[in-house]
């Protein structure tokens, strides 16, 4: 047995006991010195002051803070805050660490699988505070109102599943209830009992038709009084008229009915449902401008500045930006040296320069330092929102196949159950009956039904573990049907993050390379980097008087000889390079410039080429036609190439080719949002899903941009394994309907066979799906 | 063979205890996050009720 000492000390970092090698330090215990490092660590986070940036300030505004929280009274307030940077274990003990890092932050509760964490503090605190302090400890948190839409996404699932589980409940009890009478067990001839098992069953399946299939019928209803066709009015019928002859047969006393048929018809048809709907917990498709675009900034009054309104600001007012911050108006640049990152909007890799007196767009982000920012006229999110976008409706996908299949169907059956039942009628009006509603019965195309969810989602999974995201189901079948896929240029199918270098002069040295790298080495500039790391074989020297001059170069003394790296007019260069480049000069004598360009993505020939075996291909740029020639020869077959397109005549132009054929659009940033909504199908490129990516239907991460053709090619063979399903469902349904015509359609075959038709399609469909998608190497 | 009758309201009650309790369990979220508790449970800093003797 173990003896606990008389005094016990409790390390002042992680509470257990300190033995006898404790640390001390501060006049605190611990137990070792990783706990002391860590509490250092800790104590200096927890201390410094919490400074709130534009990011965040907005989310003080009382309409905005009201539409965020989960709950709220007189003194406190609770939010759940989506913090994909959550990674570990470490992350959670960090977090929910989080009353201690501020007063006033009353409890912080993590939920790993969605990487959110639930934070209850007093309304002492301001909401942007806690998520400054959040940002500050490195886990950038994304509140937004999106976030709401997601959550009535998922509470959608969880009625789902609550359904799926009244129904499997259901199922399996009437089920047993079956079995005596199946397997001709003494007790179901017992006459107690075997009404006691049919009235049990009764009861037992109206909780399974009026909650966990009420959806099919309402559905149904809705359709049928709309005068449209849908899957769903056959299985209507078939569920009803189980229901309708169950009743009549347990009621008279006739025979025990087919309720289980009907409640594990319905379990089934809940599990293709469950499975097939699929919240991503990373992607957002519900973000709007305002998730992007500050709604409160900085603005100059006089000499001092305050936080202002953005909608409460008005021509002649200047706002402040800060270094790495969104510029939140269209204005013209007042003071300070612009460097503006337009990539998340137009996909151009490399920041624009904008000097005093030039036009600077709301969406860019600064690189260099502070400006300000004159407005030109009163900033409203509407307009902002139309600077790079025409409008944002919502788009609906023309009714599946599956659909109008369904009008043939159910006129079908109908005619075959009104025509057997009439001959049946000779023999006796109850085997009419019994005739006609067996057929209904047993046609019921549940395994049709099933096919469509089971092979959507089993692609859906291959997709999202590909990173492709698709926002529905549905969009599956749109991408198998399209004939022309039109690419953005920028960012699209160029690579926003790797960059072409080539150096344009006379043969670099050596030692000239030595010193432009070292040049290169002292500068954060973009440009700077971009020429040091092309030039990373060569070494690095000392050098003296290095200068920075903002928007122009950079200089320094190496080796006795003055490098210069800029601009041209800070070189002195006679002549002016389109496109980007850094010049070099070396003792006043320029040697020549690296020209930097945007390097096409990895693979882009080997997709076109797979893709033109489907589609056809055009390129729609906003870019000048500089590029056409190195597009031509990539891939000589394009349908059109266009350049020089605003984003409408991007949308323009796809309407068009809209009239004969169905169009994918494939582009990102915000500036193709308008072509994306107008395609057929949009699909949004991105290097990370934190992003934006408005309109789109499906978001694809940069890295499987190579593997288009194979998401293409599965999304066209899900139709052709929808078409076997449909054969080998109408195969059962033939047989059934054999049975029902000659009268023999017994509840023990309907059991045997309504179950059997269903786990087999879903089985067909789950092995095609994985087996094509091993093939085309997706799995 | 009544006794089967008994047997069966006891499998029925117990069977809806087991839904009502499933029920009860989604609604309280503990589905909504399967791999957390996992965590925090070795975590000794925060847990209130988890202290080391």
């Amino acid at each position: 047995m173990k003896k606990s000492t008389a005094i016990e000390t409790l390390c002042s970092y992680c509470g257990s006991v300190c033995d006898n090698d404790l640390v001390l330090l501060d006049d605190k215990a611990y137990c070792c010195y990783g706990c002391a490092t860590l509490n250092d660590v800790v104590a200096k986070i927890k201390n410094a002051p919490v400074e709130v940036g534009i990011k965040y300030k907005q989310l003080d505004l009382s309409e905005t803070f009201e539409q965020v929280v989960d709950y709220q009274n007189d003194k406190i307030y609770r939010i759940g805050i989506s913090l994909p940077a959550i990674h570990c274990s470490s992350c959670i003990e960090l977090l929910e660490d989080l009353p201690s890092f501020m007063e006033g932050i009353l409890a912080a509760n993590v939920n790993f699988e969605q990487r959110r964490c639930l934070v209850t503090a007093t309304k002492e605190v301001p909401l942007s505070f806690i998520a400054q302090l959040l940002d500050d400890i490195g886990y950038p948190p994304q509140i937004s109102i999106s976030q709401k839409l997601k959550d009535a996404e998922k509470a959608i699932s969880k009625t789902n599943l609550l359904k799926l589980a009244v129904a499997g409940f259901c199922f399996g009890n009437i089920m047993l209830f079956s079995m005596p009478h199946y397997f001709g067990l003494a007790v179901a001839n017992d006459p107690f009992f075997a009404r006691l098992f049919s009235y049990l069953s009764i009861v037992l399946s109206i909780p399974t038709l009026a909650y966990s299939g009420r959806e099919y019928l309402i559905s149904a209803y809705k359709a049928l009084s709309a005068g449209k066709s849908h899957l769903n009015i056959p299985i209507a019928i078939g569920i009803l008229s189980l229901f309708g002859w169950s009743l009549y047969e347990i009621i008279s006393g006739v025979g025990i009915g087919y309720l289980d048929s009907l409640a594990g018809l319905i379990f089934f048809l809940l599990i293709g449902k469950w499975f097939q709907h699929k919240v991503y917990d990373q992607v957002y498709y519900h973000k709007n401008v305002q998730d992007f675009i500050p709604l409160v900034v900085r603005k100059f009054s006089g000499d001092t500045e305050i936080w202002e309104r953005l909608d409460s600001l008005s021509q002649g007012d200047t706002v402040l930006v800060k270094n790495e911050e969104i510029i939140p108006v269209n204005g013209v640049l007042n003071s300070g040296s612009g460097l503006i990152d337009y990539s998340f909007i137009t996909g151009e890799a490399l920041a624009e320069r904008a000097t005093i007196g030039d036009k600077v767009y709301a969406g860019g982000c600064q690189k260099a330092g502070e400006i300000a920012v004159l407005l030109s006229e009163k900033p409203s999110v509407d307009k902002l929102w139309s600077t790079w976008n025409t409008e944002a409706k919502t788009k609906t996908f023309s009714t599946r196949w599956t659909d109008s299949i369904s009008k043939y169907f159910t006129i079908a059956v109908i005619l075959i159950a009104l025509i057997a039942g009439l001959a049946w009628s000779f023999v006796g009006l109850s085997q009419a009956l019994f005739v006609f509603s067996a057929v209904l019965i047993v046609a019921c195309p549940c395994a049709l039904a099933l096919s469509a969810p089971f092979t959507y989602g089993n692609i859906l999974r291959v997709f999202s573990s590909n990173n492709f995201f698709m926002k529905s189901a549905d969009a599956i079948s749109v991408l198998g049907e399209v004939e022309h896929v039109v690419l953005d240029k920028t960012g699209t199918i160029t690579n926003k993050e790797a960059l072409e270098v080539n150096f344009v002069g006379d043969n670099l040295t050596y030692e000239h390379s030595q010193l432009i790298k070292t040049l290169a080495n002292q500068s954060t500039h973009p440009l700077s980097r971009i020429v040091n790391q092309y030039l990373n074989s060569s070494s690095v020297l000392d050098l003296s008087s290095f200068q920075e001059a903002t928007g122009k170069g950079i200089e320094a003394v190496i080796n006795g000889k003055k490098v210069r790296l800029g601009s041209n007019s800070w070189v002195n260069a006679s002549s002016s390079m389109k496109g980007t480049a850094v010049y070099v000069s070396i003792d006043d004598e320029v040697i020549g410039h690296f020209r930097i360009s945007t390097s096409y993505r990895s693979g882009l020939k080997g997709v076109l080429k797979k893709l033109s075996r489907f589609v056809n291909i055009s390129v729609l740029s906003g870019d000048n036609d500089g590029e056409r020639e190195k597009l031509l020869q990539l891939f000589p077959s394009f349908k059109s190439l266009r350049f020089n397109l605003k984003p409408y005549q991007k949308a323009k132009e796809i309407n068009q080719i809209q009239v004969s054929e169905r169009v994918l659009m494939l582009g990102d940033g915000l500036n193709d949002s308008s072509a994306i909504q107008a395609g057929d199908l949009g699909i949004a490129i991105t290097e990370n899903l934190n992003g934006f990516y408005p309109g789109s239907d499906a978001v694809l991460l940069s890295e499987s941009f190579d593997k288009m053709p194979a998401f293409f090619e599965l999304a066209r063979y899900s139709k052709k394994i929808l078409k076997w399903s449909l054969a080998f469902s109408l195969l059962y349904n033939v047989t059934g309907i054999a049975f029902a015509v000659a009268g023999l359609l017994t509840p023990i075959i309907a059991a045997i066979l309504m179950p059997l038709s269903s786990i087999s399609v879903v089985l067909l469909d789950t092995l095609l799906v994985r087996m094509k998608s091993k093939n085309l190497k997706l799995i | 063979m009544k006794i089967i009758a008994l047997l069966i309201s006891l499998s029925l009650i117990l069977a809806l205890g087991f839904l009502y309790a499933f029920f009860k369990a989604t609604k309280s979220g503990q589905f909504d996050d399967l791999e957390s508790p996992a965590m925090r449970m070795l975590d000794t800093k925060n847990s209130k009720t988890n202290k080391p003797i």
